[in-house]
């Protein structure tokens, strides 16, 4: 065998060994999860508040409800804002400022999330005396909009300038070309790149523990402090008692499992934008 | 301008000029309602609302002017009462918050045997002074109902012509007292305040949010006036003191015990005194059959095997009670280690939480470790029974740590149980304290929040207590108890007596 053949072999190994460890540690996570998880849920786990440290019984429908709620005022707050300057910086390629703006929208990405969590507590909580889940979902919203504005530009991207152009050459506007061509063309990668983001989010801790606080009852209103999957599963995780520790493993099984469905339904949506594009 | 763009316009202008003609509307206030309370000279029976009401003493009549029992005053009008004593008990001035709008209360202040009362601040001259008769402080009702804007009528007996009813019409003044609560802080009280705060909110549907984020962190959220309520293991230092700005009460709720832990064959319940398990944490003793253990437990064979220490990695209110009962029983642990919420260990491994400890103890043959008491219980770990400072070896338990608190306690409660002299005591033993700040108008807090908060403090300090035994916290003694509540009912708003 030549020298070249042997390289190719081993790097072919290597490569494909790599695939198989990502695809073990994910399944690996997920299976222990779920064999740690499922046998504790029961309809009570979905539907009821916590009973106190201690009983037996109980729930997590008040972190189900705190986590649905925050992320989605989240993702409605942080939308808008990701999206256009997602437009922005897609339409004004090459313009200096918009180098800027995609700089910056990378720098926040990488802004650790206690740091998000600290922001939210010293802008929003201590400055309004008062812990809620609008403030975690406002720091949810920090991390929303710089995924959001790099995905818009990037699907925004992929729209074939020759479609642009023959827009442009029938007269329209450059709002028309932008919302009839850009966004609509693109709205299904748009779309998915919202749920991926909702699913980033959806399963953060660090910025909760400064600003939604946690709560043990059923909370329906954002300005007062409520709980969420991962701050339960934090709280519950290490306490004393065995039996909350069990529906911590059983929230990490419904957090990983919502997670993983809105990455599906991205993934989803992705497949079929490529198709159309195609 | 385009013609979709003048329609937004229109419709943004119509809705601006709706929702100023709506919002003034929203703001009327609901008319004012009355209560009249009957009450007849020398009789313990009263008529309050149209039901009949027993006072704690009768009302009397001295040179013509109707005296009424504090306490019953208080109760009818929802005033908060607070009083001066002398240095022999006796009272000397009682001021009465009075409220006299549904944010606001008013202060009138009266002196025992004095005419001059003050009224927020103004010296107001009474006919009458208020007096104690049978060991109960009586006020004259007419000053009192004026300040209320109350009307008093009086009905005479027909045959002996002297005044045998007053009838008082007073403006009821509804306070918004909410019915939701935040505290934070200490996680050690955390499934005691669980189940406390789950019972109050059964029994007055008043819901109380308390999340365990460390005693360092209710402190901080106190100090930023995050919540109502702040939680603590230990007091606050003069340094937390002073970045509070303002006197905060420390409210203790339980006495907790902390308890060494370890990882033997065969489980043995072993005992310890103070000198050995500082020696053992200073890496002095080091291992198992090492002859000052085993002076300590005749009859168990000790393993020839190496200790391994394991201590707090996180600050943590558990270690702060651990190293200040080694502090206060060993004199070299005080001068080479000291104490504190972490401090840095001679020897040891670190574990986060109570149950990293455990954890790490379960972990490791011949390690031992410090949990708290609710902690080791839940996991069934096996605990060592302690010498205290009596010399009697005591098991940690609900009554033995709450033997530590019987002791002469200053007023202010800020005290250490370590080492207690109570021969029954167990020694690792500590109050844990809810915080508030003294005055309770601040950063925008309301009348009804510093109300909702009096009651809960008020309520954890009694009926709550019982709660306590079944999840592994030792009752408040009594002494500490009446002493919180003198605390408690120190609390003010606007200078004011806040109203029960």
């Amino acid at each position: 065998m030549t020298g070249r053949k042997i390289k190719n072999s081993v790097m072919g190994v290597l490569v494909a060994a790599s695939a198989v460890l990502l695809i073990a540690v994910l399944a690996v996570i997920v299976w222990h999860i779920f064999i740690s998880g499922v046998k504790y849920l029961n309809w009570n786990f979905f539907t009821k508040a916590p009973t106190p440290m201690g009983e037996s019984g109980g729930g997590v429908f008040n972190a189900i409800v705190g986590t649905f709620l925050i992320t989605l005022v989240a993702a409605a707050i942080g939308t808008p804002f990701g999206m256009f300057a997602g437009i922005y910086v897609a339409e004004h390629r090459g313009l200096r400022f918009a180098d800027i703006v995609r700089l910056g929208a990378d720098a926040l990405q990488g802004v650790p999330s206690i740091v998000i969590g600290i922001f939210g507590y010293t802008f929003l909580v201590a400055r309004f005396r008062s812990y809620s889940a609008l403030s975690a979902s406002v720091a949810l919203a920090f991390m929303f909009v710089p995924t959001t504005a790099r995905v818009t530009e990037e699907v925004l991207n992929l729209v074939p300038s020759g479609l642009k152009e023959a827009a442009y050459a029938l007269g329209a506007r450059r709002s028309s070309v932008v919302w009839n061509v850009g966004i609509k063309t693109a709205a299904a990668g748009i779309t998915s790149g919202l749920l991926t983001s909702m699913a980033r989010i959806a399963g953060e801790t660090a910025p909760l523990l400064f600003t939604a606080f946690g709560s043990r009852y059923v909370e329906w209103n954002m300005l007062r402090p409520m709980s969420a999957l991962p701050l339960q599963i934090y709280i519950y995780a290490s306490s004393p008692y065995p039996a909350l520790q069990q529906q911590a493993w059983s929230a990490a099984f419904v957090l990983v499992l919502l997670i993983l469905l809105l990455q599906y339904g991205a993934k989803h949506l992705i497949a079929r934008v490529l198709r159309v594009k195609a | 301008m385009s013609p979709t763009g003048r329609r937004i316009l229109s419709i943004a202008l119509v809705a601006l000029i709706a929702s100023g003609l709506v919002v003034p509307g929203a703001l009327s206030v609901s008319a004012a309602s009355t209560k009249t309370i009957v009450l007849t000279i020398d009789s313990t029976v009263a008529t309050m609302a149209g039901s009949p009401v027993n006072l704690d003493a009768a009302p009397f009549m001295v040179s013509g002017r109707t005296m009424l029992p504090i306490r019953f005053v208080a109760e009818a009008v929802g005033a908060g009462v607070s009083y001066r004593t002398k240095a022999n008990g006796s009272v000397s001035q009682v001021s009465l918050g009075l409220p006299d709008s549904p944010a606001t209360l008013k202060t009138v202040t009266l002196s025992l045997d004095s005419t001059t009362a003050t009224v927020d601040g103004q010296a107001v001259t009474l006919d009458t002074t208020p007096v104690i008769r049978q060991g109960r402080t009586f006020l004259p009702i007419r000053f009192i109902a004026e300040q209320l804007g109350a009307k008093v009528t009086w009905v005479a007996d027909p045959s002996t012509g002297r005044t045998r009813t007053v009838t008082i019409v007073l403006p009821v003044i509804n306070v918004q007292v909410p019915t939701q609560m935040s505290g934070a802080g200490a996680t050690f009280p955390l499934p005691l305040y669980t189940k406390m705060f789950d019972v109050y909110n059964s029994s007055t549907g008043t819901r109380v949010n308390y999340q365990g984020i460390g005693s360092g962190g209710g402190i901080k959220a106190l100090t930023d006036k995050t919540v109502d309520f702040g939680a603590s293991d230990a007091f606050l230092t003069v340094a937390e003191t002073a970045s509070m700005g303002a006197p905060v009460l420390h409210i203790p709720t339980c006495v907790g015990a902390v308890v060494l832990t370890y990882n033997l064959d065969g489980n043995p319940t072993l005992r310890f005194d103070a000198k050995t398990v500082s020696d053992i944490y200073m890496g002095t003793i080091t291992r198992w059959n090492d002859s000052r253990i085993a002076a300590l437990n005749p009859g168990i064979t000790l393993p020839d095997q190496a200790i391994t220490t394991v201590h707090r990695s996180d600050g943590s209110g558990t270690t702060s009670i651990f190293t200040n009962y080694l502090s206060m029983a060993v004199a070299t642990w005080k001068s080479k280690v000291g104490a504190g919420k972490s401090l840095s260990w001679p020897v040891g491994l670190g574990g986060k939480g109570n149950d990293g400890v455990a954890g790490l103890v379960s972990q490791n043959k011949g390690a031992i470790g410090y949990v708290e008491l609710v902690y080791a219980i839940s996991s069934k770990l096996s605990y060592a029974t302690m010498r205290n400072s009596t010399g009697n070896f005591i098991v940690a338990s609900l009554s033995s740590s709450g033997r530590a608190a019987q002791i002469q306690l200053p007023d202010d409660l800020k005290v250490l149980l370590m080492n207690t002299s109570d021969a029954q005591a167990y020694p690792i033993a500590a109050f844990t304290w809810l915080l508030v700040y003294r005055e309770q108008k601040y950063a925008g807090r309301t009348l009804g929040q510093a109300i909702a908060l009096k009651r809960l403090l008020n309520w954890t300090l009694t009926t709550a207590q019982s709660v306590n035994e079944g999840l592994g916290y030792g009752k408040l003694p009594a002494t500490a108890v009446a002493k919180a509540q003198v605390l408690v009912e120190s609390m003010t708003y606007g200078g004011a007596p806040i109203p029960d």
